[in-house]
């Protein structure tokens, strides 16, 4: 039977008495397993769940846009090449001609 | 001791839960949306009365838009095939569809699918850089005249987003799902044309059909796609929706073959304006392009791809976002598919290996011929922690003086106010010996009892729990055989009456009857109950006593003797009775103790995965067994449900719901099984549906929360206080918490 573990007076001493001992564990810091007195994991890990949680709002964000919206195709961003007359310079955004996926209506006396 | 409950669960940690759960609907909502069915093109609506369609538009030609608001229909222009595909971009097909046109030199006109757009925009980018003419065939491919105008706008308004982010582009083009030739055309679609004609659209029709989602071979195809007598033709194809196989073989023969017959190829602005030019050639009567010509703007950028519009900025980034999204989804729902694999094969792997080896277990322990060793007959020390438990320590120690087995019991006082001791020692039990101490944890405690037991061997049970009079002896017999260095016991919900008693129950039964003969036949068990356990003496002192390092002290010195080589066993016969937590905020707080206790005697004791003897063999046998179902099964258990859930809402409710209830069976049967070994009434296990509803979900509650706080680090404050008493009488729980 071995004996070499004294028989401690104080037994709430002797947990964090064996743990010092006990070299070879990194998780033996001065507190109980998973234990991080200094709060820098906590903080490292609230960051990271809220900027988590931002991500997953702006997803949400993102597709209750494209779904409730599409806001921004008004009609006379699509108007057809041979559209009403008001239709000449409508599409939004690019300037006419500029590399080619743009064609301004061609209305007019040309046909 | 009144602890405050809101230490049980921070705000900061619901709220992220909570956005991780939105994050996460949204990916599933998302990707059920992108997955509605895209089947075949079929025609529906056939039949309808078509009234209130222009004449002149049902005769008319394929392509129908509305300038100056009034309808116009126009034709391919002889000699002339506008090749349309229907229903891609498909990442197997489009691509090889692709190639063909380039071969030949020819441009098509495809009628994109939006969901498809959005799960592989390089097609459409490879397929707009080359040439070809893009259009809208709506999101999810749904037939329009069934919806309403803001689903159509909706529909369509997405594709054209998902076309910015893919192509940079807008188009002009649409073409509805189940649409045909212009006659097909009915009071029921019409207005939906008229609209889009209004809005800008130019609708595009057939006029003639390769038939190819029906695969009726190379050579019909072809046929049935060669318009009569050198017409012009409007040919609908398909690159999407099925084994495009023969569609891939006929189009170079189709393609070539028309070349020889003087065929150019163009697209629907291309044909377009070759019939503008024809009509004002007409109207004119001078053959020739100046029209064209006069105008630079338009020469400048492909009159083939006239209907593209450059998309602006803003329809450009959200379209970018939307395609985003649409990839995070892509990537996360195979992601959680893969990982709901894992955890269903681990979970049914998991029953079916509980079941082979308690019907084993069950088995050879219970053979008339089998025993341990030479009978155990010698006394034995029982310790009895005890924190405050006035209402329950008459009982314990009064179960323990009809003891059949020769015991002495040593009462540890761990600080009670309540006077325990006092009504301990009224008792006057003459192999009774009241310990008293300094509160200071259960651990503490039960160091204590092990140092003054008189015997070699300890049995430890809980302050509010009731032994039988066999339970002793039968708990030390596994002693009789000297490798075994601690016993478990059965324990059993004393409170089972009651709804959450009956959840506990089933739980323990389960418990007790499955995953302890599974463990004790592999060698493993990974904790010897609070309630009802027995320990050598020797072995106890050699690993350190109960330590202070984890909230589960009882799995912490579990792991500590087989790591030093002994062996730990399961007397089934040894029952306890124990009073279960009675309300789910006690319940939450001893689960609470026991997951995170769990990880931290494990993650204590990780470095006996590379150990070698008895101490490698628990960590490279047990820790990943242990940590597999206790901690990474239950974890992602809400998957299964989360899943469950989504196949309801998007793919087959019937059959999900099927699914769920056969997995609901299984756990039944084994629940069942396991109620058997133990000769249990069955009745409880009328609870098991809605156990599984509500209680699971409480469990990985607790679980997800014991994970995080060990991943922050935080101080628990039951940690500091040691221990409070945790299950106990529901008397006692609603003063004592």
């Amino acid at each position: 039977m071995p004996s070499d573990i004294p028989v401690d007076t104080d037994p709430a001493v002797r947990g964090r008495h064996r743990k010092h001992t006990r070299a070879s564990a990194p998780s033996a810091q001065d507190g109980p397993v998973f234990v991080d007195s200094s709060g820098r994991r906590a903080r490292l890990l609230r960051r990271a769940g809220a900027v988590l949680g931002v991500t997953c709002v702006g997803y949400a964000a993102v597709l209750a846009l494209s779904f409730m919206g599409g806001i921004s195709l008004s009609p006379s961003t699509l108007l057809p090449i041979d559209g009403m007359s008001d239709a000449r310079g409508g599409p939004g955004g690019g300037p006419p001609g500029d590399s080619g996926a743009y064609a301004p209506p061609s209305t007019g006396t040309g046909r | 001791m009144s602890r405050s409950r809101p230490s049980a669960i921070p705000g900061p940690r619901v709220v992220i839960a909570l956005l991780l759960l939105l994050g996460l609907v949204s990916v599933m909502l998302l990707d059920g949306y992108l997955r509605a069915e895209i089947g075949n093109d079929q025609r529906i609506r056939s039949g309808a009365s078509s009234s209130k369609v222009p004449d002149s538009v049902l005769d008319g030609g394929p392509l129908l838009s509305f300038p100056g608001g009034t309808a116009r229909t126009q034709s391919v222009p002889d000699r002339t095939i506008v090749l349309t595909f229907d229903d891609g971009p498909d990442p197997e097909w489009t691509g090889k569809v692709l190639d063909v046109l380039d071969d030949n030199d020819v441009p098509g006109t495809f009628f994109l699918v939006g969901s498809m757009v959005s799960r592989y925009p390089g097609l459409v980018r490879e397929m707009v850089d080359g040439g070809n003419e893009v259009g809208v065939h709506t999101f999810t491919h749904i037939d329009l005249s069934y919806r309403s105008a803001s689903r159509v706008t909706r529909e369509i308004a997405q594709t054209q987003l998902a076309l910015a982010g893919a192509a940079g582009i807008t188009t002009t083009l649409f073409r509805a799902p189940y649409s045909s030739t212009n006659d097909a055309i009915d009071n029921y679609s019409w207005p939906v044309y008229k609209k889009l004609g209004a809005l800008g659209y130019t609708s595009v029709f057939i006029d003639t059909d390769s038939e190819d989602w029906q695969q009726p071979g190379v050579d019909e195809i072809i046929d049935l796609a060669t318009p009569k007598s050198g017409k012009g033709a409007s040919v609908l194809f398909h690159d999407s929706g099925g084994d495009r196989e023969q569609t891939l073989e006929a189009l170079p023969r189709y393609i070539k073959k028309m070349k020889a017959q003087g065929y150019t190829f163009t697209t629907v602005s291309g044909a377009q304006q070759q019939d503008e030019q024809a009509q004002s050639q007409a109207g004119q009567g001078t053959p020739d392009r100046a029209g064209q010509a006069a105008d630079p703007a338009a020469s400048a950028s492909d009159p083939e791809q006239a209907a593209h519009r450059r998309a602006d900025a803003t329809t450009l980034w959200e379209g970018r976002a939307l395609l985003a999204a649409v990839a995070v989804a892509e990537w996360t729902m195979p992601g959680l598919a893969a990982l709901l694999t894992v955890v269903g094969v681990a979970v049914l792997g998991r029953f079916g290996l509980m079941l082979v080896l308690a019907r084993s277990h069950y088995r050879r322990r219970n053979r008339r011929r089998f025993v341990w060793g030479p009978a155990v007959i010698g006394p034995v020390s029982v310790i009895v922690p005890a924190y405050n438990e006035k209402e329950c320590i008459a009982h314990t120690l009064g179960s323990l003086a009809s003891s059949t087995h020769p015991i002495e019991i040593i009462l540890v006082d761990d600080g009670s106010t309540d006077g325990t001791p006092e009504i301990a020692e009224s008792l006057g039990l003459p192999n009774l010996r009241v310990v008293r101490q300094e509160n200071a944890g259960k651990s503490a405690a039960l160091n204590n009892g092990v140092r003054q037991a008189r015997y070699d061997i300890v049995v430890m049970m809980d302050g509010d729990t009731v032994f039988e009079p066999e339970t002793v002896h039968r708990l030390v017999q596994p002693f009789g055989d000297p490798a075994v260095g601690a016993v478990a016991g059965n324990a059993k919900v004393g409170n089972r009456n009651t709804v959450i008693g009956a959840w506990q129950h089933i739980e323990y039964v389960m418990g007790f009857n499955l995953d302890r003969r599974m463990y004790d036949l592999l060698r493993c068990m990974p904790t010897i109950p609070g309630a009802i356990g027995a320990f050598r003496r020797r072995a106890v002192l050699a690993v350190g006593g109960m330590s202070e390092d984890t909230l589960a002290e009882d799995t912490d010195i579990t792991i500590a003797l087989h790591r030093a080589g002994w062996r730990v066993v399961y007397a089934e016969h040894a029952r306890a009775w124990t009073e279960a937590p009675a309300s789910l905020g006690q319940l939450w707080r001893q689960r609470y103790r026991w997951s995170y206790g769990t990880m931290q005697a494990l993650w204590k004791h990780r470095r006996s995965v590379t150990d070698r003897g008895p101490s490698g063999r628990f960590g490279r046998v047990g820790m990943p067994l242990v940590v597999l179902f206790q901690i990474v099964t239950p974890l992602f258990a809400p998957l299964i449900d989360v899943f469950t859930l989504y196949a309801m809402l998007f793919v087959d409710f019937r059959a999900s719901l099927l699914a769920w209830l056969a997995i609901l069976l299984v756990q039944l049967l084994c629940a069942a099984y396991a109620f058997r070994l133990d000769r249990e009434k069955y009745r409880y296990l009328l609870m098991m549906p809605l156990q599984q509803l509500a209680y699971r979900q409480l469990m990985y509650l607790v679980l997800i929360h014991s994970c995080v706080t060990a991943a922050t680090g935080g101080r628990l404050r039951w940690q500091k206080l040691k221990r409070t008493g945790v299950v106990g009488s529901p008397t006692s729980g609603t003063e004592s918490r």
